[in-house]
């Protein structure tokens, strides 16, 4: 046998037989020899798209789907050509489609070349897949029996659509109680506060980790206590963190001591109080008075009165004063001179003016 | 008769270290593929297609540009051989992997003449010169030029031909996905 002695021609010659081979291919069956793999033949649609009923049926046309040399077309424009039922449920927020981040492509989520059976939604197969339409499944990956989530669980037979009442008619089979006052309490648009990635539970949402910690009395409450008629997620950030915001209705001083409750009650209990009273609380010599014996009930307290006890009658005090010289309202503004209650503590002063 | 230029040992040095990255090479790819095999168009799929081809592409021009008479380094001819199989077997390893053994079409024909260079690679260095590696001072008449080395080479021509016209096609086909 003669072999070649020049390799290097050899090889020249066996590369361009190769080019040559493939151009003729290339002529002759298009380009399904770069074809990854054989089309879906899945009719997924009663009508027919694009002259086709599957996308099998498109053989070897690779322009259908992807764009040719001189047409710079997105891959995801050319699916919508003949995808004309998604184009009308992307202009419709409430479908599957139409509920999607608009900057997603369409093989985001679907695929090809798989085989004429392959599944064409590759979507699942990450867990953050569902979350690109604003819920998130991580707090429902095994159903209350234990059981893996199948599509049809949340959205019925075949449709993608979400019927909002899906949520209660599940969880009230497993959590009734709750479910009676969380919607009492929060209304029935689970979805308005719920996104999915359960941020409520237990253990994963720390209230102290907001600018209201929750201390003393306050970790104990019910979170509608003080956040009232909130209705979405954004909502329990209006609370303000201010008492008087939640404790106006049963705050006993009816306004009259201010809004700065804190000022004389800590957050374990309203009682005991450190009121800072100017004016000695054990003033006589019946250890410490109650409020009312000197503000009378039903009045504002900074009114007060100190007759009425032993010495203190009307005629007695105006012939004392009158001795003094002093008369007047200043006469009824006991405090201004007796600050401290105790005996001969205004002498002398009335005499000022 | 020439003298024997390699210690007489079970595999020869290239073989090894070519036997041990195939190792590495498999447990990688076992590690990812639990997750099923990764696809030749993904991340994983399209780095150890390319890698291997590089590999290749090095092997081929490397040696060849090193084997010709007139040149004479840097290095023995020997040292370059030796890569010149490592890399002949790594890297057609790899795309092997790449194919997510599934052949079909231009890809298909692609992996099979990249089979046959390779085994024709083997039998020429490890069957038909037996003896030994070329060396520096090997006579005209040591030069193999025989039915084995008639498909290396022009083999491998073609071979490369084909894989640009893949890669090429790859870059057409992909080029809009996203």
């Amino acid at each position: 046998m003669t072999l070649p002695t020049n390799l290097t021609r050899a090889g020249l010659a066996t590369a361009g037989l190769a080019v040559l081979g493939v151009v003729l291919a290339w002529l002759g069956w298009g380009g399904a020899m770069f074809s990854p793999g054989a089309l879906s033949t899945k009719v997924d649609s009663t009508e027919v798209l694009g002259g086709v009923a599957s996308h099998a049926q498109l053989g070897g046309r690779c322009t259908a789907c992807h764009a040719s040399l001189t047409g710079g077309q997105a891959m995801s424009i050319q699916c919508l050509d003949c995808h004309t039922d998604t184009q009308a449920d992307l202009r419709d927020s409430t479908t599957l489609h139409g509920g999607l981040d608009s900057a997603l492509a369409c093989l985001a989520c679907h695929t090809e070349h798989g085989g004429p059976t392959a599944s064409l939604v590759r979507f699942g197969a990450g867990a953050g897949d569902h979350a690109r339409f604003g819920f998130a499944l991580d707090a429902h990956r095994k159903t209350a029996a234990g059981a893996a989530f199948r599509c049809a669980d949340c959205h019925g037979g075949g449709s993608f659509t979400f019927d909002a009442a899906r949520c209660e008619s599940c969880h009230r089979d497993y959590q009734p109680k709750f479910l009676v006052v969380h919607v009492k309490a929060w209304g029935s648009d689970c979805r308005s506060c719920h996104d999915g990635t359960d941020r409520f539970s237990r253990g994963r949402f720390n209230h102290d980790t907001t600018a209201f910690k929750l201390q003393g009395a306050h970790q104990p409450a019910a979170c509608a206590e003080c956040h009232v008629d909130v209705r979405t997620f954004a909502a329990f950030g209006t609370v303000s963190g201010e008492c008087v915001s939640c404790h106006r209705k049963d705050d006993e001083h009816r306004g009259e001591f201010g809004t700065d409750c804190s000022a004389c009650h800590g957050v374990t209990a309203w009682k005991p109080a450190t009121l800072d009273h100017k004016f000695p609380l054990d003033h006589g010599e019946g250890g410490r008075v109650a409020c009312k014996v000197c503000h009378v009930p039903g009045r504002p307290y900074r009114e007060y009165t100190c007759y009425g006890c032993h010495e203190h009658s009307v005629q007695g005090i105006l012939r004392k004063h009158q001795e003094e010289g002093i008369s007047g309202t200043r006469l009824n503004d006991c405090v201004r001179c007796h600050a401290t209650g105790r005996e001969h503590e205004g002498g002398g002063r009335g005499n000022d003016d | 008769m020439l003298p024997p230029t390699t210690t007489t040992r079970a595999w020869p040095a290239e073989l090894m270290w070519a036997a041990a990255t195939i190792a590495v090479a498999t447990a990688l790819y076992l590690v990812v593929a639990r997750e099923g095999l990764p696809v030749a168009s993904g991340l994983v799929g399209h780095g150890i297609g390319i890698a291997g081809f590089l590999l290749m592409l090095v092997a081929e021009v490397a040696y060849t540009w090193r084997k010709r008479p007139e040149r004479s380094g840097p290095g023995p001819l020997r040292l370059w051989m030796q890569g010149h199989v490592y890399a002949g077997i790594v890297g057609p390893y790899l795309v092997l992997l790449h194919t997510a053994f599934e052949f079909r079409g231009l890809a298909g024909i692609l992996t099979l003449v990249m089979l046959v260079v390779v085994a024709s690679g083997i039998m020429g260095r490890f069957v038909y010169t037996a003896g030994g590696a070329p060396r520096d001072d090997a006579p005209a008449a040591r030069r193999p030029l025989s039915v084995w080395y008639l498909l290396h080479v022009p083999l491998s021509a073609a071979m490369f031909a084909l894989a640009v016209m893949h890669v090429a096609g790859a870059l057409y086909y992909a080029r809009l996905l996203r």
